[in-house]
């Protein structure tokens, strides 16, 4: 897949709890990613988007959760988490102040 | 936390208050800390979230708050550490930057204090009057007015000329026929009712009109359409003549005559100069004890009394801006010298020891509601809920007070009459006050026993 446009890459940024303990601990930032994106896509995109130097990314493929309402059984939307190791020293300011 | 206060003039304070920026940064995360514990963050457990994920949220809010707080704090602050700041008459909203972390924090409001007054002199002016005067001419035009005041309407034989009053029957299709009087000498009136003009009683008149909401008869108001009008009666305005018949059709006694009613007149004319002449005297003591003592009246505390006026006046009176701004200047004058006279009035209270006593308040709240037909204990019961009611009244019977003391130690002399001229020149304009005060008077002043009713006692 050729890099065209990241911004459809990179879906959001993950601010919660264990990630924001994850990027001051390791240095390493979490987002939701299309689920067609691959590793080699998401490092481009990073470091266009942001202008850091990716070390590493891991990949975490996360099913839909069957959902059952009566009758009727379902399950939740499927989404793709990237795990973006940076180089130390360097940051990605969008995690700073958005929720 | 830092209070500097400056003193423009003697009547004016800029309060100036600041925080340095370690304290700004200490307020700022205690009121974090506070927050953070309560907020309810998605992807984090209450009190787990980072600072500057709080910072983002809610940080000029918390910004927003400090300032309100450190703002109340200063205030505070600079009223306890100064105590002439406890009477301000006006105050500014507060000037301020915008919070930041790492800076000061600096407020400033204008006020405007009561300013310090020096007594010099306040007693022993010589105050001129004019000598009361009353020329046959001003008798005269008196007789006059009264006569026009007691006009009657006589019936006349021929068509409607103009300035006739004419009573019709007036109806509409399909409604019952109202009997109306029309002063055809009313412009109004005249105007919307050309067509009776040269008509005679008996005659039937078909007219289309169309009323506006402003016409003075209210049963004409917002009407439109045809009309039918039928002349009941012609009449005409008669000024009686001065004699016995018009004098026993007022109620005087027979042997009343042209003599009796100018004497009455006269001493009616008497009463009303007088009390214009204590006016004038009161005004002049006022003019004297402000030029002897100058106060220094604060500018904008000025302007809000000058606007207070205005709004007193013109009520909702639609006037154009020029209008207003020529009438602020010229009332200027008078109003500074009122205000002035106000601050002096309750230093030489204090001075005199002037006090005005619960009883006195009641009794003047009983006065008043007398002149009004109010029941008197119901308007004190409602004078008394509003405390600055009462307060404006107290100090306004003080002030009254220390007027009649001044001018108990003036020397009042009596004007020569060809230099009336100048004194009318140097009477000072009415003030808030002493207009009220001649208002008033005019109506305290009974007129004499010229109507039925007065000339049947």
């Amino acid at each position: 897949m050729k890099l065209k446009d990241p911004y459809k890459i990179i879906v959001k940024p993950i601010i919660t709890e264990k990630s924001t303990l994850l990027r001051t601990e390791s240095n390493i930032f979490q987002f939701y990613i299309r689920p067609d994106a691959t590793k080699k896509l998401v490092k481009q995109s990073v470091e266009e988007l942001f202008k850091v130097d990716v070390l590493n990314v891991r990949i975490i493929n996360l099913p839909g959760k069957p959902r059952r309402r009566g009758l009727y059984t379902g399950k939740t939307k499927s989404r793709k988490k990237a795990l973006v190791k940076v180089k130390d020293g360097q940051n990605i300011p969008i995690f700073e102040g958005l929720v | 936390m830092e209070i500097q206060i400056e003193r423009p003039t003697a009547a004016t304070a800029i309060v100036k208050g600041i925080l340095d920026s370690d304290e700004v940064k200490s307020r700022f995360d205690k009121a974090l800390n506070k927050y953070s514990s309560q907020m309810q963050i998605p992807g984090f457990r209450p009190g787990k979230a980072p600072r500057n994920i709080i910072i983002a949220r809610v940080g000029d809010d918390i910004k927003k708050l400090i300032t309100e707080e450190a703002i109340k704090e200063i205030v505070e602050k600079a009223v306890e550490e100064n105590n002439f700041l406890e009477n301000t008459l006006y105050s500014e909203d507060p000037k301020f930057n915008p919070i930041e972390l790492n800076k000061e924090f600096v407020v400033e409001i204008y006020t405007e204090i009561p300013p310090e007054v020096k007594l010099n002199n306040y007693k022993g002016f010589t105050l001129y009057r004019p000598v009361i005067e009353v020329t046959d001419e001003e008798i005269n035009n008196e007789i006059q007015d009264f006569l026009i005041r007691n006009t009657k309407l006589e019936d006349v034989p021929h068509a409607v000329e103009e300035d006739n009053y004419v009573e019709v029957m007036f109806s509409r299709e399909n409604e019952e026929p109202v009997r109306v009087l029309i002063p055809l000498d009313d412009p109004e009136y005249a105007l919307k009712f050309q067509e009776l003009i040269n008509a005679n009683v008996g005659d039937k008149i078909s007219i289309e009109k169309e009323f506006p909401e402003s016409f003075p008869d209210r049963r004409f108001r917002g009407r439109s359409g045809k009309f039918e009008i039928e002349i009941v009666k012609v009449m005409e305005q008669k000024i009686p003549i001065l004699g016995p018949d018009f004098f026993k059709e007022i109620g005087k006694p027979e042997d009343y005559t042209e003599q009796n009613l100018r004497k009455e007149i006269e001493d009616y004319i008497r009463i009303q100069k007088s009390r214009e002449n204590q006016n004038l005297l009161e005004e002049l003591a006022i003019k004297s004890i402000v030029e002897a003592n100058p106060v220094e009246v604060p500018e904008k505390y000025l302007q809000i009394r000058i606007d207070r006026f205005i709004s007193q006046q013109l009520g909702n009176m639609q006037i154009d801006t020029e209008h207003i701004e020529k009438l602020r200047t010229e009332i200027e004058k008078s109003i500074k010298q009122q205000i002035a006279f106000e601050f002096l009035a309750e230093k030489i209270a204090e001075v005199e020891k002037i006090t005005v006593d619960d009883s006195a308040v009641d009794d003047e709240i009983r006065k008043f509601s007398t002149e009004q037909k109010i029941d008197p204990n119901q308007a004190i019961e409602r004078m008394k809920q509003d405390s600055s009611s009462i307060e404006d009244l107290r100090k306004s019977l003080m002030r009254k007070k220390v007027l009649e003391l001044a001018l108990s130690t003036c020397s009042i002399k009596d004007k020569e009459p060809e230099k009336q001229k100048d004194s009318k020149l140097m009477k000072p304009e009415l003030t808030e006050s002493t207009e009220n005060v001649a208002e008033k008077s005019e109506d305290a002043v009974e007129k004499p026993t010229l109507s039925k009713e007065n000339g049947s006692d």
